[in-house]
């Protein structure tokens, strides 16, 4: 799981910092990789360790993207906000340190309802705060709606790519 | 403070995520919207050798447009030389005195660029070493692209016109209409034309150009073209929406140019002021 863990890391991050890095698809959807990684893998109650991680991988991603801070505060944010909504949303007897928090898991939606609020939080903060701007409300909302579900499509697609079948399985 | 400290000990995550924030929100305020040029240079160097490579390897699926536009490029610098010997045949007296003389021109690739932020900025490949300094001027094939902000020995960073921080003074059309061109954060294909009073007459599709009043720019470098004239705002001014000529989602060669007399000049209008 560790060696698959820190791949997944390293793929999904070159694929955020190198490919993705502000390429804006029709003028409005940012496809944000690395939140694969932060909201999929396992889960351990009050750790201090992934957050810190999750801040300083959002500060690297904040160097490439010329935006200091809001990769960092975006990233942080989500892994704080799951600290709390994986044991709100899951019974006692599904969460455990090792397991995965994927779609083979859950179920296509179960998955969803635990991964879109994470999504929206994270693009939300990456919207208001890379675009400075809260005009045009309503255009806003639908453009981190559109961006939030088009990054849980990527979610599934990074999880079949990157995932092997043993490893979907064997936490189950 | 008892109370204080098992409050402290039983949130820890909680005020360890508060602590993280503010240095997030600390980080985006201070630097925002000139992100510090310090933080810039340190990064800049380790960033800018990636975004090269990256930028070498993307240049080869774009060397059909980039050769065109050498093409296009190659042309338009004949046509200027055959003009500039022209006038070097009939009027003698002014060549000493040519726009040509007083600036000092380095080209440079353009390496990153941003477009969807408030204030976007671009890298270029070249740096102090080649004599690249702030506050120069950045030129594209068709017009304006912005200044330099901040240099490292390799590499720079410009303000893009599509900063709102970049205020450019110019001039509408044949007549000269004294003005200035900003970015509202809008759109990235609308720039604003900013202090026009309203008995002036503009047209939709004047050419907008720099003006000589600042030494930063060449006079008469198009920037953008008029699409929208609106008489009837509130404020003493027209409001006026234009078009960039460059088109900056496809910036890749871009002409450092450097006014010479730009010093010059400064001092003379500062001792002027004094």
């Amino acid at each position: 799981m560790l060696q698959n863990k820190i791949v997944s890391f390293f793929i999904v991050f070159f694929l955020q910092a190198i490919l993705f890095e502000k390429t804006y698809f029709f003028n409005s959807v940012v496809f944000s990789p690395i939140i694969f990684y932060f909201i999929v893998f396992n889960y351990n109650k009050n750790s201090f360790s992934e957050l810190t991680f999750a801040f300083f991988v959002g500060i690297i991603l904040d160097i490439f993207n010329d935006s200091l801070g809001i990769y960092s505060l975006a990233i942080s944010l989500m892994v704080f906000i799951r600290n709390y909504w994986i044991p709100f949303y899951f019974t006692f007897d599904r969460i455990s340190s090792n397991k995965l928090y994927n779609s083979y898991e859950l179920g296509i939606q179960s998955f969803f309802i635990y991964s879109f609020p994470l999504i929206f939080i994270f693009n939300s903060f990456l919207y208001i705060f890379e675009l400075y701007s809260i005009s045009f409300l309503p255009i806003l909302i639908l453009k981190i709606l559109l961006s939030s579900f088009l990054n849980f499509i990527l979610i599934l697609i990074l999880q079949l790519l990157l995932l092997s079948s043993e490893t979907r399985y064997d936490w189950s | 403070m008892q109370i204080l400290i098992r409050i402290l000990a039983k949130n820890k995550y909680v005020f360890y995520f508060f602590f993280l924030a503010l240095i997030s929100f600390i980080s985006i305020f201070n630097n925002n919207p000139y992100y510090s040029s310090s933080y810039f240079n340190s990064s800049n160097y380790i960033i800018g050798k990636i975004f090269q490579t990256r930028s070498l390897v993307s240049s080869y699926f774009n060397l059909n447009k980039i050769n065109n536009e050498v093409m296009n490029e190659n042309f338009f610098l004949k046509k200027q030389l055959l003009e500039i010997n022209r006038s070097q045949y009939n009027y003698k007296d002014s060549v000493n005195n040519s726009y040509y003389d007083i600036y000092k021109v380095i080209n440079a690739k353009i390496i990153n660029n941003s477009v969807h932020k408030k204030n976007n900025y671009f890298t270029l490949d070249k740096g102090e070493l080649d004599g690249v300094k702030v506050d120069q001027a950045v030129l594209g094939f068709r017009g304006i692209i912005g200044k330099i902000h901040s240099v490292s020995s390799n590499f720079a960073i410009g303000h893009s016109l599509l900063s709102s921080k970049l205020i450019i003074p110019s001039s509408i059309g044949e007549s000269n209409v004294i003005s200035s061109v900003t970015w509202f954060g809008d759109s990235p294909h609308i720039l604003n034309i900013l202090y026009v009073p309203k008995h002036l007459n503009i047209n939709k599709g004047d050419t907008v150009y720099t003006s000589s009043f600042e030494s930063v720019f060449p006079e008469r470098i198009p920037i953008s073209i008029i699409k929208k004239v609106d008489k009837n705002s509130n404020s003493n001014f027209q409001e006026i929406e234009s078009y960039p000529i460059e088109n900056f989602y496809s910036i890749y060669n871009v002409y450092l140019v450097e006014n010479k007399m730009k010093n010059e000049q400064k001092l003379l209008e500062e001792n002027a002021a004094k």
